[in-house]
């Protein structure tokens, strides 16, 4: 995972999935981030314990921002009815003009 | 062949094996959104193990991954903590309103994969099975009408036999649509990416005719044991053009002198009993039949052979060895002496050593623990126990896996025991209690030893709709239909005395 941090915004790619070992890495980075912006671009997978760890790090009043997350994301939120537990437009970055 | 993967339950094996996982599904065909869905699968599951099935302790489970023409299977085994899934149902009220997120990577992997199953193996810990149908494209679809047959009315035909190459695929598709329609029994020859996928990973072999215009109108293929050095006189087709021309004699020829040089110790038929004419064939190949397998083929494969019976087809298993038995020693259970003994004597084992009840393993001296392998036929209908090491477990192990499995209606279970193996009439007294009955002898089977299988048909069958055709097909029929009190209006009550068995 690469991590960047400006100010109070840490900035994560994923080197791969999105999953529990990302999970861990991204929380242990944290500190006092108030603003994540995560890159998904080279991720495949985005599993369950990826969008649990959003949901819970959301409620705990975390500014996430997703780039690029694979389709299958969208999948999964489906399944697990959590889309309007998410604020999509909010959530996913659009790809920039 | 299955390939397995032990791995630590540590979180760092997640990621590489949710990559092996996606590399594998493409490899034995699944389409990439297929591969991708599985691999979500994995990781779901490999998570799960990971973070719940061994509380505090480092301990390590299996992977293995299985996968046959038309179905990818990935079997997750670990003996961890008790666990019953049925009890983690997702709740996306209560994750959203309680943060309780039970039972969504199960509701995950269930939208990912075409079968997901969970046995509970007892002692043996927890099987998770995950399984993805391998879509393939059919060739009606590719070739719907086929060009006329220039040689379909000469007398003078000459015919190339060759041995089968990827190549020939699309055309062996071809013949069999042909010559069948929809009703050939094996599906996957009507796909001809299947077909050149076994032959690319030499899981069969064969033989082509080609007439003189160059167009296929006969193919003969062994289908090679994944564990055993025997192989399945599996697929045959001539076409209705060049049918009493001895094709058929030259192709089976041809095929026993290639099993010879691979190195085969022996073949068999899988022969349908809604006819006979199969079961002819082979015994005039030199065949002899070993086994009767009830209902292990869904109906709807064989529709125009018998449009009266509607019910799981059964089969015969004939066999012929190609490398002569010489010494074999099998401790035969009591019940089916006589008839193993017979069918020894079929297959010219000059010299069938059975030991003595004394040196059989008494049932109070089984192993607690039974180690076996299930495999499961799930498009098929079947389940086969391959058992490794049979123990005072063995049968509530299979009843445990047969409840898992109510989900799948599954026509018949079947439990295979080497018959080298001294604890296999203790373990077969203790199936005979769970419902088992005779099915017959799997001759070099598994690691080229011979098993006795045993079978407990889950579903009625109307034993008059079977039709046997040898003098031992028709002993089978007469003991498995007593056995299991089936009356039939064509067969006769069999001996049930077995002297010279093994007992315990």
């Amino acid at each position: 995972m690469d991590l960047e941090r400006h100010g109070d915004t840490l900035t994560v790619r994923t080197r791969r999935d999105f999953n529990l070992m990302a999970v861990r890495h991204l929380k242990y980075h944290l500190e006092d981030a108030t603003r994540v912006r995560i890159d998904l671009s080279r991720a495949r997978l985005v599993d369950t314990e990826a969008v649990m760890a959003l949901f819970r790090l959301q409620r705990e009043g975390l500014d996430i921002t997703l780039l690029e997350p694979p389709a299958i994301f969208y999948e999964v939120l489906e399944v697990l009815e959590l889309e309007s537990a998410f604020d999509i437009e909010r959530l996913v970055e659009r790809e920039r003009a | 062949m299955d390939q397995v993967l032990e791995l630590p339950n540590h979180a760092n094996i997640i990621g590489p094996t949710t990559d092996y996982a996606y590399k594998w599904g493409l490899n034995v065909g699944l389409s990439d959104d297929k591969a991708l869905r599985l691999a979500l699968a994995v990781d779901e599951l490999v998570t799960d193990v990971v973070r719940f099935a061994f509380p505090g302790e480092d301990d390590t489970f299996k992977v293995t991954f299985r996968a046959d023409l038309s179905t990818a299977e990935v079997i997750v085994h670990e003996r961890g903590e008790p666990f019953d899934p049925s009890r983690y149902v997702y709740d996306p009220r209560r994750a959203v309103e309680e943060d309780d997120f039970d039972g969504a990577g199960f509701a995950v992997i269930d939208h990912c994969v075409d079968d997901f199953a969970f046995l509970n193996r007892g002692r043996e810990g927890k099987e998770f099975r995950l399984v993805q149908h391998i879509e393939s494209e059919h060739i009606a679809d590719i070739h719907p009408a086929d060009e006329p047959d220039p040689d379909a009315d000469r007398e003078d035909v000459e015919y190339t036999l060759s041995p089968v190459e990827p190549t020939d695929a699309e055309d062996i598709a071809k013949l069999i649509y042909r010559t069948y329609g929809y009703t050939y029994a094996r599906e996957d020859l009507y796909y001809p990416d299947r077909i050149e996928r076994a032959l690319e990973q030499d899981e069969k072999f064969g033989v082509v005719v080609r007439s003189n215009s160059g167009r296929v109108v006969g193919y003969f293929a062994v289908l090679q044991s994944s564990d055993s050095s025997i192989g399945e006189v599996g697929e045959a087709a001539v076409d209705v053009n060049h049918r009493r021309r001895g094709l058929m004699k030259r192709m089976l020829r041809s095929l026993i002198e290639q099993a010879n040089e691979r190195g085969l110790s022996g073949v068999f038929g899988e022969a349908v009993t809604v006819h006979d004419i199969s079961q002819r064939v082979n015994h005039h190949f030199g065949m002899m039949s070993t086994a009767m397998l009830l209902g292990l083929f869904p109906p709807e494969r064989f529709k125009s052979l018998s449009d009266e019976h509607d019910q799981p087809i059964t089969v015969i298993i004939d066999f012929r060895p190609l490398v002569p038995y010489e010494t074999v020693t099998a401790y035969l259970p009591a019940p089916y002496a006589d008839l193993l003994r017979r069918i020894y004597d079929a297959l010219d084992v000059d010299d069938l050593q059975v030991p003595p009840a004394s040196e059989a393993t008494p049932r109070d001296q089984l192993p607690e623990t039974t180690e076996l392998d299930a495999r499961i036929r799930y498009a098929y209908g079947h389940v086969v126990f391959v058992v490794e090491t049979a123990g005072q477990d063995l049968g509530g192990q299979v009843d445990q896996v047969l409840d898992d499995l109510e989900d799948e209606s599954m026509s018949v279970a079947c439990v295979d025991l080497p018959l080298d193996d001294p604890t296999t009439p203790a373990a077969t007294a203790l199936l005979r209690e769970h419902g088992f009955v005779f099915a017959g002898l799997m001759p070099r089977f598994h690691q080229d030893r011979d098993y006795l299988r045993l079978q407990r048909p889950l579903i009625e069958l109307d034993p008059d709709a079977i039709k046997v055709y040898s003098d031992l097909a028709h002993a089978l029929k007469s003991h498995i239909l007593d056995e299991l009190s089936w009356t039939s209006n064509d067969t006769a009550t069999p001996s049930p005395s077995a002297p010279g068995a093994t007992s315990t």
